[in-house]
């Protein structure tokens, strides 16, 4: 039977050892030892180079944490205040329609909601288009054209061109368009009103489908922006839409301060 | 047999430290990418966000003290409801442009001169540009800009809330901004953007004036107009 042959090497004594149990390595653990020893020695240096700005740097994530959880408390709380909000809404609808008032003056009443409905100060839903618009694909400032992202201009224009085709109530992202909106670009967002939107952008409108659709559909500057040389995309839905109240997130007295009514002589 | 045990632990012993220095680092990692802008922009959002909730909290109180009344009417303690109904519909009004108002402002007039016509493009410009300067009224040759106002070239004509305009008339827009920026802000600014707006027409005979009003009036939009339907907007209880 041949014998089983292990490495075997001679020592500097003369006496043949087993490297298994010698303190010399094998070559793969030589290998990871190396490897990690690099990988040790690389982390100690990162370790050392951010001492003296790991102390900033603590300080700001520090306060980062802090003001994150008052920003994520003053969100629930903006969340249970919309909700209160809701309840009251619907209490005081409810009152006025038990008062008397609803039937000795009717008109009245009938005036409010019309007055609300026009001012958007009431969410309605009807039927319209979901208009969703995103900037080019990977958007390089270096060569694509500044048409090929969304300013507030792009905004007003299909908003206008809305308007010319019937449209009875807007939003955009989640906030609704009343008589005089404030649209403006800051940096690469939209400001929108108290609001700084980024994309996608999306315009909830109710109103006329097929005379919007037509609208959209043939117009020359759209056609171009959202052609391949350009790149914005643009996507159509139609169907059963709601367009939230104003109310939601501004309170519209802030945006009649300067306004004195006077008596119109018709 | 120690040898080779020996070995072992101290590759374990190395595997363990540095990974708990790599885990170190990754902390670190996560913690730089929160920089003084990032936190800047948080401070701003909590900033913004206490203004609305502050907003809705007086809104709600004001809700209340309404729901309050009404409830007084109801049981026969209170009479003043009517003049609450009344107070809050013409409040209502007058956001949704159905009131005519007045207070100072500004009148722009444009007039573009033979072969040139007056285009939409440049009234809507302006219209945008005093809306984003916080202008709370807006209305041009005399069609108040509600929220579904078209302002839209259409041959010969403007069309502005369904009404017909001649592109070689004078148009004029008005609006109603803060008093106390007219003069320091809100010309100057108007001005810059009538610089800009003259030179992209380069090559056609435009006359733009820009000037301060005192007590302008804005009239309420007609009811005859196209805006003023809502048949296709149901209430969402």
């Amino acid at each position: 039977m041949k014998e089983r042959i292990r490495p075997r090497r001679k020592s500097y004594s003369g006496k043949i050892i087993d490297s298994r149990n010698s303190g010399t390595l094998a070559p793969e653990m030589k290998l990871l030892l190396f490897v990690l020893l690099i990988v040790f020695g690389f982390s100690i240096s990162v370790i050392i180079k951010n001492f003296g700005t790991r102390n900033e740097m603590e300080e700001i994530f520090s306060q980062y944490e802090t003001i994150q959880h008052e920003f994520n408390t003053l969100v629930l709380n903006n969340e249970s205040l919309l909700k209160q909000q809701k309840t009251l809404e619907n209490r005081r609808r409810d009152l006025l329609d038990s008062l008397e008032i609803t039937t000795k003056r009717p008109e009245l009443i009938q005036e409010l909601r019309a007055a609300r409905l026009l001012a958007g100060l009431e969410t309605v839903t009807g039927t319209g288009l979901t208009i969703t618009m995103n900037d080019k694909e990977g958007y390089d400032p270096l060569v694509d054209k500044s048409d090929a992202l969304i300013h507030d201009g792009t905004i007003t224009y299909i908003i206008n061109l809305l308007n010319g085709a019937g449209a009875r109530a807007l939003s955009f992202n989640g906030t609704r368009i009343t008589a005089v909106p404030q649209i403006y670009c800051i940096g690469p967002t939209i400001l929108f009103y108290s609001r700084r939107l980024a994309p996608p952008y999306v315009i909830i409108v109710i109103g006329p489908i097929e005379e919007m659709l037509t609208v959209l559909e043939t117009d020359r500057y759209l056609q171009r922006i959202t052609s391949n040389e350009v790149g914005i995309r643009m996507e159509i839905q139609t169907g059963q839409v709601v367009v939230p109240t104003f109310s939601e997130y501004e309170n519209f007295r802030e945006y009649i301060t300067y306004l004195e009514a006077t008596r119109n002589e018709n | 047999m120690k040898i080779r045990f020996g070995r072992s632990a101290f590759v374990i012993v190395l595997c363990i430290v540095l990974g708990i220095l790599l885990a170190l680092q990754m902390k670190g990692l996560n913690r730089k990418s929160v920089t003084r802008d990032s936190l800047q922009e948080l401070q701003n959002s909590v900033i913004e966000y206490q203004k609305k909730n502050q907003d809705l909290d007086r809104r709600n109180n004001q809700l209340h003290d309404y729901i309050r009344t009404l409830e007084n009417e109801l049981s026969g303690s209170e009479t003043g409801v009517l003049a609450k109904i009344i107070e809050e519909k013409e409040q209502y009004a007058v956001f949704a442009g159905l009131r005519k108002v007045e207070n100072d402002g500004v009148i722009i007039s444009l007039t573009s001169n033979a072969p040139a016509r007056m285009r939409d493009s440049v009234l809507r410009q302006f219209v945008n540009e005093l809306a984003s300067l916080g202008a709370q009224a807006v209305s041009i040759n005399g069609e108040r800009k509600v929220a579904t106002t078209e302002i839209r070239a259409n041959d010969d004509q403007i069309i502005i809330n369904g009404v017909r305009f001649d592109r070689n008339d004078t148009f004029e827009i008005r609006a109603i901004v803060n008093p106390d920026s007219i003069d320091e802000y809100i010309i100057p600014y108007l001005e810059n953007v009538r610089g800009v707006i003259l030179k992209e027409l380069e090559g056609e005979n435009w006359t733009i004036t820009i000037k301060h009003e005192k007590k302008l009036v804005i009239p309420a939009l007609r009811e005859d107009r196209i805006a003023y339907q809502n048949d296709l907007l149901v209430p969402v209880e």
